[in-house]
C-alpha cells in the first residue's frame, strides 16, 4: 500500500510539470538554451529513475525547474550539452540530498552545487560529484552546519584540500622570468 | 467519505504531501522513502484514532468527514490521550514506590517523562519512543504511539493500587526471596508474585497484606485445589481475584486481571504436580 501511494505521487506530479519545464524556456532562450517536449519528458523519466535510485519521493513542482533556473546563464552550458548536463546534475542532486543525510535544503545544496561547478569544477561534473560534493556532504555528515548562515555561498573553501592559487609563488615565478 | 470511514490512497495522498511540506518547511522538494513512509504511517495513525474515536460516539456515524477532516480530528484525539495520559502519569508519580526495583523506578521515573517531552503528536503520532522494560501483568498491550503509553500508564496505574494495599517491607521481601539481589537483577512485574501470593493467605485463611504463608498454609493450598485440572484452577484463581479486587476501593476491572490467571493456573498446576507450590506461591516467611 505504501508503494501504491509513492507510485501515485510520482504520476500526478508528472501531469503538469511537462508544461511548467517547458515554460522554462522563457526564460533560458536568452542564454541560447531551451528544451523540446520530447527533452523534458526525457528529463521526467530520468528524474524518476534518480528518484528511485536514490530512494527519494518528491512532491510538488520538484526541483527540475529550479535547476534549470539556477544553472542556464552557466558558463559551460550550451545547447548542445544542455539535456545531458541537467539530467546529470539532477542525478547527483538527489544522490547529495542523500549523501548530506537531508541535512541541506535544496537552495543550500543547489547554490553550492552552481558555485562550484562555475569555479573550481571549470564545467567538469564528475569532479562535482566526485570531489567537491563528496568533502562538503562529508562535512555536514560530521556536523558542519556553517552552510546554514551563508545558505551554501562560499562553502568550499572551507573543505578544500587543495591550495589552489598560491600569489607569492606566482610572483615568484614572474620575478624569476624576467629578471632572474 | 465512506460510510465505513475508509479512505483511498487518493484521499491520503494530498494529506501526506501537505504534512511532508510542513515537514520540510518546504525547503526540500523531495524525501528519503523511510521519511514518506513515517510521515503516511503519522496520516493514517490519525485517520486510525478518528475512526476508533467514532466507535466510542466522538463522532458521529453520519458524519460526512472527508480523510482531511478525519485526520485532524484523529490529532486533536491524540493531543486529549496524551494530556489524559499526563494526568495519570502525575498521579502515578505522586507517591510513587518502587520497592528498589531498579527496572520498575527507570521505566516510570526516568524512561516515561522522555516521552512526554519528545513525542511529536504531527510527524510521527506512532512512535512512543521508549522500550517499556517494565512489563504489565499481563505483557504489554500490542498497540503502538500515544495510545501504548496511555494502555501502559491505565495498567501501572491499576497496579499500583493493589500494591499499595501490601505491606512496602512485604513485597520487598518477597522480591528478595524470588531473586537474591533483586534491586538491580529483578526484571519482572512486581504485582505478579505478590498477587500469586495474596490468592496464596487468602485459600490459606491467612492476612493477606503480609504474604506470609506457613508449611501448614501450603497444605493448605493443596487440599483446596486437589483434583482440580489447570482449567478449574484458573476459575477459582479468578473468582479469587475478583474477591480481591472487589475488597480494594477505587478499582473497577476485575476483568484486567483475567488474562493472567491462565499463567496462574498452569503454574500453580505444575507446582501442585511437582510438590513444588512454596517455589510458585512464595511466602516471605
Amino acid at each position: 500500500m505504501e508503494k501504491n501511494i509513492f507510485d501515485l505521487m510520482q504520476s500526478k506530479k508528472s501531469q503538469d510539470e511537462l508544461a511548467v519545464l517547458v515554460s522554462c524556456n522563457k526564460m533560458t532562450e536568452k542564454f541560447g538554451l531551451s528544451l523540446t517536449k520530447e527533452d523534458a519528458q526525457e528529463l521526467v523519466v530520468r528524474r524518476n529513475d534518480s528518484l528511485r535510485k536514490y530512494q527519494r519521493v518528491e512532491f510538488g513542482n520538484g526541483i527540475l525547474d529550479k535547476l534549470i533556473c539556477t544553472f542556464c546563464d552557466s558558463q559551460y552550458i550550451n545547447q548542445d550539452n544542455y539535456l545531458r548536463t541537467l539530467e546529470q546534475l539532477q542525478d547527483i542532486f538527489y544522490e547529495f540530498k542523500n549523501e548530506a543525510e537531508d541535512k541541506l535544503t535544496d537552495d543550500e545544496l543547489l547554490t553550492f552545487m552552481s558555485e562550484q561547478f562555475e569555479s573550481v569544477c571549470f564545467g567538469d561534473i564528475e569532479y562535482l560529484e566526485s570531489t567537491c560534493l563528496e568533502r562538503f556532504a562529508a562535512a555536514v555528515r560530521a556536523g558542519y552546519d556553517g552552510y546554514k548562515k551563508t545558505g551554501g555561498h562560499n562553502e568550499y573553501e572551507k573543505v578544500d584540500e587543495e591550495s589552489r592559487w598560491d600569489k607569492e609563488l606566482y610572483l615568484e615565478v614572474v620575478r624569476e622570468l624576467f629578471w632572474g | 467519505m465512506q460510510n465505513d470511514m475508509s479512505y483511498e490512497m487518493e484521499e491520503l495522498l494530498p494529506i501526506v504531501i501537505w504534512l511532508t511540506e510542513k515537514y520540510t518547511s518546504k525547503e526540500s522538494s523531495s524525501v528519503p522513502y523511510e521519511t514518506a513512509q513515517v510521515l503516511l504511517k503519522a496520516v493514517m495513525y490519525c485517520i486510525d484514532e478518528c475512526i476508533s474515536g467514532n466507535q466510542t460516539g466522538l463522532v458521529s456515524e453520519n458524519a460526512k468527514l472527508s480523510a482531511r477532516a478525519a485526520y485532524e480530528r484523529g490529532y486533536e484525539v491524540i493531543f486529549e490521550k496524551v494530556r489524559e495520559a499526563k494526568v495519570l502519569y502525575d498521579q502515578i508519580i505522586q507517591d510513587f514506590e518502587d520497592y528498589r526495583c531498579k527496572n520498575y523506578s527507570d521505566t516510570i521515573l526516568k524512561g516515561m517523562p522522555g516521552f512526554f517531552t519528545r513525542y511529536d503528536a504531527r510527524f510521527s503520532p506512532q512512535e512512543h519512543l521508549l522500550t517499556l522494560d517494565y512489563p504489565l501483568l499481563s505483557g504489554n498491550p500490542d498497540l503502538c504511539g500515544i495510545d501504548l503509553i496511555l494502555a501502559y500508564l491505565k495498567g501501572i496505574h491499576f497496579e499500583k493500587q493493589i500494591l499499595d494495599c501490601f505491606d512496602q517491607s512485604a513485597i520487598r521481601n518477597l522480591l528478595e526471596k524470588i531473586r537474591p539481589g533483586y534491586q538491580n537483577l529483578y526484571l519482572d512485574n512486581v504485582c505478579y508474585p505478590v498477587l500469586l501470593g495474596a490468592i496464596g493467605c487468602l485459600i490459606a485463611d491467612r492476612p493477606v497484606h503480609t504474604l506470609q504463608l506457613s508449611k501448614k498454609d501450603y497444605g493448605d493450598i493443596r487440599l483446596y485445589f486437589r483434583g482440580d485440572n489447570a482449567e478449574k484452577i484458573k476459575l477459582k484463581i479468578q473468582k479469587i481475584i475478583h474477591m480481591i479486587i472487589s475488597q480494594i476501593q477505587g478499582l473497577d476491572d476485575p476483568m484486567y486481571f483475567d488474562p493472567v490467571c491462565s499463567s496462574y493456573a498452569v503454574r500453580i498446576s505444575e507446582g501442585l504436580r511437582n510438590h513444588s507450590l512454596e517455589n510458585v506461591m512464595v511466602s516471605t516467611l
